[in-house]
This record gives structure tokens, sequence and C-alpha cells, in this order.
């Protein structure tokens, strides 16, 4: 007689697969199966034109195209992420600051008003902020023209409108980010502070020296989320102007969607998103071992 | 593709169908017009067509945006529309696409009888039949009567211009003209230029022509319009009566009637200084039968009824000025006689049909983004123009 009888691998029984099987069904359909096919369309001439017909194979050619139409929606992007994620994250720590501090009162009220933008869908929120950027009717230049300042071109010149983007990016995104640190910030010992406070720290000592080195991993995971949100950023600049004024102001997902949708090119489309995904893999990949290696 | 055989085979038997069969099944028809345009067909499906085939639902669904991608995208999936409604300037596209059902074989000589030819033959690309029209259309002028008062209508565009400079300031303007390419294509043409030719397979974004066109509206349109010069602000301008004039197409004229707008639609007056009547592009409404045709004999007979029912066509005329290409409401006395399906008429007969390659996909979105930076200033025009052909010309290169 056995003490330990055999305990069977969950694997061994047929339940186990039945189990699993409505997420791998998910994961198979909508994700490896597009991606597989969007491999294959990128190898192929694909177009409006040709899509009912057979696209024929093409080998990497619409890779060799890339080389010409990817640099400037990657430059723009870039240049997004440098000016977007800074502005997310200092806004998300200075809200959770304000939210933390004793000195604010009615929280109650204020804190439920500052996740609107959470709340209301986003689409809806960017249609507004596309009103209130109007030239003519806009808030905004009402705002500025009453305090004698020039009204300004928002959506149709490249400059103001990647500020725009930024503004509403911004808006969008906060709570997130506010929420993540105000929460990291409820978990810092109280007495650590009361430390600090009878060593006779500053509150910018106790924030620089007590709280930041508390919240830094929080903070850090939550920026890599959002960086990654900039990186696809899509919704905002499509909704606002189309990337606009011309193509000047678009973004590699809007690139993308307009060479496939706009001007029905697939195969060149499908190449360059491939693209795009790789490259965010690759930043990934880096991420993770760059930690992995401080751990 | 087996699907292309499916519905080949299926048009055949149609044909040989008795008439006495009873029609079953639904039949989805998506169309780009707003109320209160949609509203005439809306109504009538359930007055007419109905009583006619009791048995076949008509969804007459209002397009989801962007109507063509949308299309594009959706009949290669086999989640279309059975029909669609748009301007013969798709046909070429669509055609090429190969998501479109040729209707010859279903074609009687009777039925072709009763449309005006030209429009009949805006159906056709490459010598197949695609569209059964039921309607022609334009960008004309029009202008507000209760602001315009004892002030003679302007014949040419100094007259115009005048006009324009008086009534601009305190909240409004002179002009309202959505920047469109269809609505300033009236200019581009009266000056040699053009967008692209089917017949010589060019594209003339940068022509001569075409930026002396441009920069002859930035020189004298600009200063009176608003500063938003997109779509919606621009028609609010002049159903609001903030602007005295505008061009603009028979969809609006059902929305300046529910304003209680004191109308007249005539033609664009002519340019002073080259002393030419502006060529502005015309349409032909038809509507197409796509490759996602679930029930072809169902569809078929919304097809014939959309385009041939007397009181749908002369509705569409008598409440919003396009102009009816079935001969039987076309010869009517009332329709002769009505001012504004006269005013749009008239324009008709100085434009030019619309191009219909499937180039045209091409042009479009470029075409507007150089109207955009130009009239943004970002842009000059022959940077703005020499841009647009250029992404353009590769655009239809990458086509092929």
């Amino acid at each position: 007689m056995t003490l330990h009888p055999k305990i069977e691998s969950p694997w061994r029984t047929r339940k186990a697969y039945w189990y699993v099987f409505p997420s791998l069904f998910l994961f198979f359909f909508f994700f490896l199966y597009p991606m597989v096919y969007t491999v294959y369309i990128s190898l192929t001439n694909a177009s409006f034109f040709n899509i009912m017909k057979e696209p024929a194979f093409v080998g990497l050619e619409n890779y060799e195209a890339l080389l010409s139409g990817f640099l400037y929606p990657l430059a723009r992007t870039v240049l997004f992420m440098l000016t977007s994620i800074p502005l997310k994250v200092l806004a998300g720590i200075l809200l959770a600051v304000l939210f933390t501090s004793t000195s604010l009162k009615a929280k109650r009220i204020l804190m439920p008003l500052a996740l609107v933008p959470w709340a209301a869908p986003w689409f809806f929120s960017v249609l507004i902020w596309r009103g209130m950027f109007n030239e003519d009717f806009g808030i905004i230049n009402r705002m500025l023209l009453s305090i004698g300042l020039p009204s300004v071109n928002w959506l149709n010149d490249v400059t103001n409108a990647f500020i725009a983007y930024n503004i509403v990016e911004v808006y969008l995104t906060y709570p997130f980010m506010m929420s993540v640190i105000f929460a990291a910030m409820q978990s810092v010992p109280l007495d650590l502070y009361e430390s600090a406070l009878m060593d006779g720290a500053g509150s910018w000592i106790r924030f620089r020296h007590v709280t930041l080195p508390l919240i830094k991993k929080p903070v850090f995971w939550a920026t890599i989320m959002t960086g990654i949100a900039s990186y696809l950023i899509y919704g905002v600049p499509f909704l606002l102007n189309r990337g606009g004024p011309a193509r000047e102001n678009e973004f590699l997902l809007v690139y993308g969607y307009k060479e496939a949708f706009d001007l029905g090119l697939y195969g060149y489309a499908a190449a360059f998103m491939m693209l795009v995904f790789i490259l965010l893999t690759i930043a990934i990949a880096f991420l993770r071992l760059t930690r992995m290696m401080e751990e | 593709m087996p699907g292309t055989t499916i519905v080949t085979t299926q048009v055949k038997t149609v044909t040989t169908a008795s008439p006495t069969t009873v029609v079953k099944g639904t039949v989805i028809v998506w169309h780009g017009d707003a109320d209160p345009v949609a509203r005439i067909t809306e109504e009538l499906i359930k007055t007419e067509f109905n009583k006619l085939y009791p048995d076949i639902e008509v969804k007459y669904e209002l397009a989801p945006e962007p109507f063509q991608q949308k299309l594009l995208v959706s009949i290669p999936a086999g989640t279309g529309p059975d029909l669609f409604e748009w301007n013969h300037d798709w046909i070429g596209t669509f055609a090429k696409a190969d998501l479109l059902v040729p209707i010859d074989d279903l074609m009687t000589p009777e039925l072709k009888a009763k449309f005006v030819e030209s429009a009949f033959e805006a159906g056709r690309y490459r010598g197949e039949l695609y569209g059964l029209p039921f309607s022609a259309e334009v960008g004309a002028f029009a202008y507000n009567k209760d602001m315009l008062g004892t002030r003679p209508v302007p014949k040419t565009t100094d007259e115009l211009v005048a006009l324009m400079k008086e009534f601009t300031g305190q909240g409004l303007y002179g002009i309202s003209v959505p920047m469109v390419p269809y609505l300033v294509s009236g200019f581009v043409h009266a000056y040699g230029g053009w967008f692209w030719d089917d017949e010589t397979q060019t594209v003339g974004v940068n022509s001569t022509g075409t930026k002396t066109a441009m920069k002859w509206i930035l020189d004298n349109f600009k200063p009176y319009m608003s500063k938003d010069a997109s779509w919606d602000p621009q028609v609010a301008i002049f159903t609001e009566k903030k602007a005295p004039f505008t061009i603009n197409g028979p969809w609006m004229v059902g929305s300046w009637r529910d304003a209680k707008l004191n109308f007249v639609v005539t033609t664009i007056p002519e340019i002073s200084a080259i002393g030419k009547k502006p060529m502005p592009y015309t349409g032909i409404r038809v509507i197409c039968m796509t490759k996602s045709v679930r029930n072809i004999e169902a569809a078929w007979r919304y097809m014939v009824w959309a385009t041939t029912s007397r009181e749908r066509i002369y509705q569409r005329a008598k409440q919003l000025g396009y102009i009816p290409v079935l001969k039987e409401v076309l010869d009517l006395a009332d329709i002769k006689a009505d001012p504004i399906i006269n005013g749009f008429a008239e324009q008709v007969a100085l434009g030019r049909p619309m191009a219909s390659g499937p180039e045209m996909v091409a042009v479009w979105g470029p075409m507007q983004d150089a109207l955009n930076a130009m009239w943004s200033g970002t842009k000059t025009v022959d940077k703005a123009l020499d841009d647009a052909q250029a992404e353009i010309v590769q655009a239809i290169q990458k086509m092929e």
C-alpha cells in the first residue's frame, strides 16, 4: 500500500481541455488567426481591387517599400511619446499628491469629478474636444479672444494640432495615472513621514526622499502602460483631424489605417503593421531584459 | 472564385422566372442621405413598394461612415448590403474590384427606354452595366431672397464679390461654400484644370488651370467666409441665415425648407476674370447590386421600383430639387415649371460628368488634404497641389 496515492495530472483528464477551450478559442480566433493572416497578406499585393480575386504573392516587396513610408510616421509617433508620456505622468503625480494632501477640502466631491474622463466614452470626449478646438466657434478660441489674445488655428496647423493631441491625450489618461499613483501613495507607511518630519524635512524633501522611492515601481509600470498607449495612439488624432493637416500628423496607426482603408493597399498596410508590431515587441522584450538584469 | 459563379447563375434564373412568382426575402439597401432626404423613400417603401411586394422586406439604411470604405471592406467579407445608392463616380472602383453584379442580363428594352439615355449610360463601366439611375445632381448657386432684398442677383463674380463684401462682418459672412473638391470643381474646370481625366488617364491636380482656380478661390472667397471651411459649419452658416449665398447641392434643399429659408437656386455666376461660367461636376445617382446580394430576385424588384416609381422620383424632385432622369416624370408640366429643379437643371447643363474610373478613389483624399492645407495657409497653393499630385500619382501606381 502506498501512502501517497498518485495524484493524476489535470492534463490527463479530458475535462481540463474543456476548461481551457473557451480562452484558447478566443486566442486562436481573435489573435493568432488575424496575425497569421496579416503576415500572409503582407507578402501579397492585396488591395481593394484584387481581394475578391487571388492577390499575387510578391515576397518582401511591401517590406522594401516601407523604407520610404515608415520613417515619417515613426518619427512623429516618437515625438508624441516624448511629449505626451512626461505630461501624463506629471499630471498623474500632481493630482495624486493633491488628493493625498490633508489640506484639500471636499475630496469626496472632487475625486469622483476628476475621474469623469475615465467614465465617459473616450470617443465622445474627443468629439467634444474637436468642437472646443473649432477655430471660429470653439470655446477655447472664444476664451482666448475674450482675454485679448489672438485666436489659434488649432486643427489645421501641424504644430497646433500636435499640441491639441497632447492636451486631449493627457485629459483622457490622467485618471489612470492618478489612480495608480494615488493607490501607491496610500500604501506608504505613515511613520516614515513622521520620522522624516522629526528630522525636519520639508514637504518637498519628504516627497523626494520618502514618497518617490516607494512609489517608483507602480509609477514605472503605469508609465510603461501609458507609453504603449501613446505608441499605439489612434482615436485622438483620427477623430480630431484625421492626422492632418494633409498627412503631416499621422502617427503609426493612423498612417496604416489610411493606407489600408482609404487607399485600399492591404498588402502594404499589413507589412507596415507587422513592423509596428515587431518594434513594440522588441521594445517590451528589451524592457523585460533590463528589469531582469536589475533584479 | 465560387461566390462569383453562384451570383451569375442566379442572374440568369431571374430573367426566366415568371412575373407571377411570389418573391420573398429581405433586401438591405445602404444610402448616404440623412433626413429629410431619406424620409421620402422610407415612407414610400411602406405605402407603395410593400403593397406591390408584401413579402419583400426592405431595410433602407443610412450607410455607416466612411461609406465607400465600409462597402469596399464589407462586400468581400460577404457582410455588405444587397444594394447601395450613390453617384456614378464609384462604379469604376467597385467594378474593377469585382464587387458589383453586372445587370445587363436583367435589363429589358422597355425598362431601358424609361430613362434619359445619358443618365442610363452613366451606370456603365467598360461596356458592362452596373447601375440604374434615378436622379441627376450638381452643386449650384443658391441665394437667400430675404437677405438679398432688392439688390440685383449677381450674374458675374465681380458683382458677387461686391455683395459679399457688403454682407461680411458682425457675425455675417459673404458666402458659404464647404471646401470640398466636388463643390469647387466648377471653378477648376472653367480655368482649364482637372482632377482626374478618364479619357486621357491623367491626373491634373497640379495643372496650371487647377492652380489658378484655387488661387482665385482663395483671393475671392476666403476673405468673405468663415475660417472653418469644413462641411458642417459651412452648411450651418447658410441655413442659419448668416450668409446670403451658397454653393451646394439638392441634398441641402430639404434642410433649407425645414429652416423656412426663402431661397432661389440658379447657376454659379460667371467668372469675371475669364468671362466663363463655372462647370461643376455633375453626378448621376444610381443603385448598384453588390456581390453580397442574398436574394437577387427581391433586390432586382426593389432596384426597378426605386428607379421607376413615379411617386418616388416625383417627390425627390419636387421636395428636394433632384433632377428626374425618368422620362415620364421629367416631362410633367409642373416639374418643367419648378424653379428649384430648373435652377439645378441649368447648372447640370453647364456641368461635366464626374470621372468614374477606379483612380478616383485615390484622388478625393489627397485633393481634400490639399484644399485644407491651402485654406489654412499651412501650404501655398502650388506646394499643396504639387504634393497632392505626387501622392495621387504614387497611389495610382501602387494600385496597379
